[in-house]
């Protein structure tokens, strides 16, 4: 194929383009040329659209043989390479796979354990710590023997207000009560529940023959309390009494977080007096 | 991974050959049987072909466009075994076309079917522009004017 020659003409333009123009491509620059020979070969651009169709579909229906296929693989890659090659990468595929399901299953093995873990807690019954029930305790034992279970011996209200804030793990903001006329503080008591820390500060009546009143700070919500006791309003505080033989003991709600408990010897409504004395309005 | 060579290719050539050339075989093969009216011969060429691309495929880079290279390898390969005798396929289509010259039918398969530029198909047949039109002329000519059966 070395001939060579120069611009084709008329019917050799026609037929030399004839492909590009059936396909949208004619350079505009042969649009008139090609145009001039086209009203003239009609039938010959219909045979040929139809018989290049034909061309290209019947052509594309044979290709090589299988053998043929397989000598052109291996020329590049001998069968027995191929298939170690593939065999290692089924083996790798497969140490992936077992990796992966090894995953699977450990996480869906965590997924129950934890629905059960979930399961055990939600429906076991609830042991639910009042410290209420404690407090009298706690007072009676803060009588008995004060040094021992006094963390600051003070009689400075501020001393023991600085003292109670650097105290670690309290779930709540201590909120002491203000000065209370007769009443001198003598002390605070930090007491460790597992499930919570109390805050209490201990006062002294001299004029009262060293009488004690006891104002513990405790965390979360009066209405969270287990025991109810009975309630009544005091110049716009509520609280509960609550009573045992020696003692006497309110609670009211101090701040969002912090249940107030006074425990002493007056009565439930000489405390709640005290208690007004002490909370701010 | 498997890892290292086979045949003396890398697995990149491997990936570049498997991919780019060893899928386009039967475009190879459609053009050595087109030009040989033959099977065989298509076989033959297709094999002389890739025997040629492997023998210096280190050269080959991946932007290297694999349609012009298997069309020149393959018009060299055809050129090298044009002198033999093969057994004529007796495939309606080839039937049909085996009246247009060897040239024709190689320029209208390189830009028809392969999708070659003109300009391609003139390096491949180390021919002018001109000269390729010339024989599209003729082969295009041919397709109209004649029954073509399939």
């Amino acid at each position: 194929m070395a001939s060579s020659k120069s611009e084709l003409k008329g019917e050799e333009l026609f037929y030399s383009y004839i492909s590009e123009y059936l396909d949208g491509d004619l350079p505009a620059a042969l649009q008139t040329q090609f145009s001039a020979v086209l009203s003239s070969k009609q039938k010959e651009l219909e045979a040929f659209q139809v018989n290049r169709g034909k061309f290209q579909s019947a052509l594309g229906e044979i290709g090589g043989s299988e053998a043929l296929k397989h000598k052109l693989r291996n020329l590049a890659q001998e069968d027995q390479v191929r298939e170690t090659i593939e065999a290692s990468e089924i083996a790798e595929v497969e140490r992936s796979e077992f990796w992966s399901n090894v995953m699977r299953r450990s996480v869906l093995v965590a997924v129950v354990l934890g629905l059960v873990g979930y399961a055990i807690y939600y429906f076991m019954p609830e042991k639910k710590f009042d410290v209420i029930e404690y407090i009298g305790y706690e007072a009676l034992a803060l009588e008995e023997d004060p040094e021992g279970r006094t963390n600051l011996p003070s009689t400075d209200l501020e001393e023991i207000r600085q003292f109670v804030k650097t105290v670690p793990g309290l779930d709540f903001t201590p909120s002491l009560l203000r000065p209370i006329k007769g009443w001198n503080p003598e002390g605070v008591s930090i007491i460790d529940y597992d499930v919570m820390k109390v805050v209490a500060v201990n006062y002294i009546s001299p004029e009262r023959g060293n009488e004690h009143l006891h104002h513990f700070m405790v965390p979360g919500k009066m209405s969270d309390m287990k025991y109810r006791g009975d309630e009544a309003n005091y110049r716009g505080i509520t609280y509960r009494v609550y009573a045992s033989e020696k003692l006497n003991i309110i609670v009211w709600q101090q701040t969002s977080d912090m249940v107030s408990v006074l425990a002493g010897h007056r009565s439930a409504s000489e405390m709640a007096e005290l208690a007004r004395a002490g909370t701010p309005e | 991974m498997a890892q290292g060579l086979t045949n003396g290719f890398t697995e990149k050539q491997l990936a570049l050959y498997s991919s780019q050339y060893y899928e386009r075989a039967d475009l190879v093969f459609r053009f050595g049987a087109l030009l040989t009216l033959s099977r065989e011969g298509g076989e033959r060429l297709t094999e002389e072909v890739y025997r040629a691309l492997l023998q210096d495929f280190s050269q080959v880079k991946s932007s290297t466009s694999p349609v012009v290279l298997l069309m020149a390898l393959a018009w060299k390969a055809f050129n090298k075994i044009k002198t033999q005798k093969f057994h004529e396929w007796n495939l309606p289509i080839l039937q049909s076309i085996k009246a247009l010259g060897v040239e024709q039918r190689a320029a209208l398969y390189a830009i028809d079917i392969a999708g070659l530029e003109v300009g391609e198909a003139a390096n491949l047949f180390s021919s002018s522009d001109a000269a390729v039109r010339q024989m599209l002329a003729e082969a295009q000519r041919y397709l109209a004017v004649n029954a073509i059966r399939v």
